[in-house]
């Protein structure tokens, strides 16, 4: 299934766009967001994904962001191997 | 406990294993989709090769920022369940996206610190992975001299 990124991308760029409020609010939670507003908290990734589908929504419409400041996400997804160049190059 | 043991032919650079990919179920027999994983103490989370998600027609949950000593790139973050070669599946796991050559995901320390990586090379490399972790019998005092 081929998945149209465009809200996917619209509600990241507002996330982060918007972090300094969302942080102190659900610092920690994964939060749901559909159409720029938080609409649900949950304790694990997973919980969120499953919460939103069994809801109905499809793939592409919403994500679920591991709400933490830019120093908590950099320790909790970051990688030490100075070989690894993700993203750009092939390793 | 469950345990397997991978024995390379010769000492090797990079931890490389077949693992698997839950893409589905049907008559309650789990569907997998078969992968080469590199197992990296080095990696905080694991990740997926983006062609490769898109090949097994992931959706994408989320996304993230992914930090190297480079910066950092943004990353889609998917929802898997991982099937490791001693047949343990691995559920729920947020796994970032990147480009690699030569397999198809990175297992990072989210999967590893589920038990205990054994690497040894005396002529060549044998890596042995035991789920959940065994008691530490381990004496540090005796290293440590």
């Amino acid at each position: 299934m081929v998945v149209d990124r465009t809200e996917i991308k619209k509600n990241s760029d507002w996330y982060y766009a918007n972090l300094d409020s969302l942080v102190p609010k659900y610092d920690g939670k994964f939060i749901a967001i559909i159409d720029r507003a938080v609409v649900g908290e949950y304790d694990t990734f997973a919980n969120g994904v499953h919460a939103m589908l069994n809801s109905g929504h499809r793939p592409g419409t919403f994500i679920v962001q591991h709400c933490l400041s830019p120093e908590e996400e950099k320790s909790m997804y970051f990688f030490y191997t100075p070989r690894m160049n993700f993203g750009t190059a092939k390793a | 406990m469950s345990a397997f043991l991978t024995a390379f032919p010769k000492v090797v650079r990079a931890v490389i294993t077949d693992a698997g990919l839950v893409v589905g179920e049907s008559d309650s027999e789990t569907q997998i989709a078969r992968c080469k994983a590199l197992w990296d103490t080095g990696a905080v989370t694991s990740v997926i090769d983006r062609s490769f998600a898109a090949k097994l027609g992931f959706s994408p949950f989320g996304t993230g920022r992914a930090y190297t000593a480079q910066g950092f790139y943004e990353s889609s973050m998917y929802l898997v369940d991982v099937l490791l070669p001693n047949n343990i599946i691995v559920k729920g796991l947020r796994v970032g996206d990147g480009e690699f050559l030569g397999f198809d995901m990175l297992l990072g320390m989210d999967v590893i610190s589920l038990g205990d990586f054994h690497l040894t090379n005396d002529g060549n490399t044998v890596f042995k992975f035991v789920i959940p972790p065994e008691e530490n019998t381990c004496n540090h005092h005796a290293i440590s001299q």
